[in-house]
């Protein structure tokens, strides 16, 4: 029998990253809720109103107009401030998952440069500042 | 697999993963089914007790049930899809346009955390396996991270400037797609398994993106080559602007564009498009991220869901034959493409069908996958089961 091939640590690394981050996203995203029901008060939008709106077909202005107390949409970043709060913990998972190719592709990235794969550390770098500016919202259409 | 016994390799799997319950990856298996166990079905029953808090019109059942609706729906369609090895996007979005009366663009949003998380839950364990390539995922990212970015931009965009006419054109469009696809699935699709690249491309060569790995049906170490790099941008590039676009992922077009376009073999194809599905889907998700459509509470569940349905699907997977879930799946993509049809001929005023027609449509439907199930089984002519 041929002796098998070794995985590259690139591979490795980016693999093992994004499960472990999607695992603890989905844990958050589990956990978040129930706090959100248990304590209707400790949360940014109301989720016994959030549903209801939805399902009348509202637009995301008009849900987080109907159910926040500013009236608007307080960002996709809020939770930093608001880590105790129900959806602020949901938040937390859900970006977590959104920025999991973020922490992955850049340590791995790093792999690249130091085994000399020049190309492939660019390559790592410019899909790490594609997710950034995504993120950051620099380009926006609407 | 990881953490695996090789003593109790020829055992099931579930006696494998009991056995095993304090290694990885089952430990972790355990503790994510444990909790989505206590958090939707737990808590659904607890919440029948709980008293509804002051000032709140709706019980605490409601909307716990709500939740765990949301969660099951997502771990049926993130199982299923996993077992016929599609995006799990491409079924949430276009069956959630079509019969439910929520908003396009938070269906688009959810529907590309759907897509995304099947394809990131799929990429760990895919990693340690030969057949993945950082390499081919990454250079395939680069046109597509662009294409899905701009087609969530576009949605948005096409959402606020053409209100309620749109949403009707959005999803007549979306069920032409989905007859497509329909077509596409029924008819098989072109693929090969271990396609003969001749010749390179200085291109192509240029990025040095083959990996030998061991192929375990062959019994060796499987060197391959690949070419028509540039095709592939453009195609993926078109690919990642529909699927960010209606919120659907694109793995039922990236396995045929790796393995047609550049030559991957078909399992390096299979692994490259779900990790690149769930990390080009982390450039589309932010638009709709940035502007609210991402509600935490409704995005939550589907998003366990996935991630639960997607799990146990891939160890379901290895022990039992798969086709007949694609039969179903033929059948689901048939039935939703009528209802976004007329759902979308609704919305812009054309007409409205009666209930009984839908309902004879769904017949027609669950006919035609009775008939595909038992033409693939030899119920009709023949006792012997192929």
């Amino acid at each position: 029998m041929e002796e098998r091939p070794k995985i590259p640590l690139d591979n490795i690394v980016a693999g093992d990253i994004i499960y472990w981050v999607c695992i603890i996203a989905s844990m958050l995203a589990m956990i978040g809720p129930v706090v959100s029901i248990l304590w209707p008060d400790n949360n940014i939008a109301n989720p016994y109103k959030v549903f209801d709106l939805v399902w009348e077909g509202k637009n995301s202005e008009e849900v987080w107009a109907a159910t926040t107390q500013e009236g608007k949409y307080p960002g996709a970043h809020f939770w930093v401030h608001h880590l105790t709060k129900g959806d602020g913990i949901t938040q937390l998972g859900a970006w977590l998952g959104c920025v999991c190719a973020l922490c992955a592709i850049f340590p791995a990235g790093w792999v690249f440069f130091f085994k000399r794969v020049w190309g492939y550390w660019l390559i790592s770098m410019w899909a790490c500042f594609m997710i950034s500016f995504a993120m950051l919202g620099i380009l926006e259409m609407h | 697999m990881k953490g695996s016994n090789p003593e109790v390799e020829a055992l099931p799997l579930w006696k494998v993963a009991f056995k095993n319950w304090y290694k990885l990856p089952w430990l972790e298996t355990f503790i994510l089914c444990g909790t989505a166990i206590v958090v939707y079905v737990g808590w659904l029953l607890l919440s029948l007790a709980i008293e509804t808090p002051p000032g709140v019109e709706k019980s605490t059942f409601y909307i716990s049930a709500w939740v765990s609706g949301l969660f099951l729906i997502s771990f049926g369609i993130g199982f299923l899809a996993t077992l016929a090895g599609i995006g799990g996007g491409v079924l949430w979005s276009p069956i959630a346009m079509a019969f439910t009366p929520m908003d396009s663009v938070v269906i688009r949003a959810s529907g590309l955390i759907v897509a995304m998380f099947n394809g990131l839950v799929a990429t760990g364990p895919l990693a340690r396996t030969g057949m993945f390539n950082l390499r081919l995922a990454l250079f395939a990212l680069m046109a597509y991270g662009i294409g899905a970015f701009a087609g969530a931009q576009g949605a948005i965009y096409v959402a606020r400037a053409f209100g309620p006419g749109g949403e009707g054109v959005i999803r007549i469009i979306l069920a032409l797609i989905m007859l497509f696809l329909f077509f596409y699935f029924l008819l098989g699709g072109k693929k090969v398994e271990y396609p003969e690249v001749k010749k390179e491309d200085g291109f192509t060569r240029f990025f040095k993106i083959p990996l030998p790995y061991y192929e375990e049906s062959l019994g060796r170490v499987l060197e391959y080559k690949l070419c028509r790099g540039w095709l592939l941008w453009i195609a993926v590039l078109l690919v990642g602007m529909i699927g960010g676009f209606y919120g659907m992922g694109a793995g039922w077009a990236l396995v045929p564009a790796l393995n047609i376009i550049m030559g991957a073999p078909l399992k390096v194809a299979a692994a490259a498009s779900m990790s690149m599905l769930g990390m080009g889907d982390c450039i589309a998700v932010w638009p709709y991220f940035l502007v609210g459509a991402m509600i935490p509470v409704v995005i939550a569940p589907l998003l366990v869901g996935q991630v639960v349905g997607g799990v146990l699907g891939a160890y379901v997977l290895i022990g039992m034959r798969a086709i007949f879930v694609r039969f179903i799946l033929i059948g689901v993509l048939l039935f939703t493409s009528f209802g976004l049809f007329t759902k979308g001929a609704s919305l812009l005023g054309w007409f409205s069908l009666p209930l009984w027609v839908r309902l004879g449509w769904m017949l027609v439907c669950a006919a035609l996958v009775f008939y595909l199930i038992g033409k693939d089984y030899k119920w009709f002519g023949s006792k012997e089961r192929r």
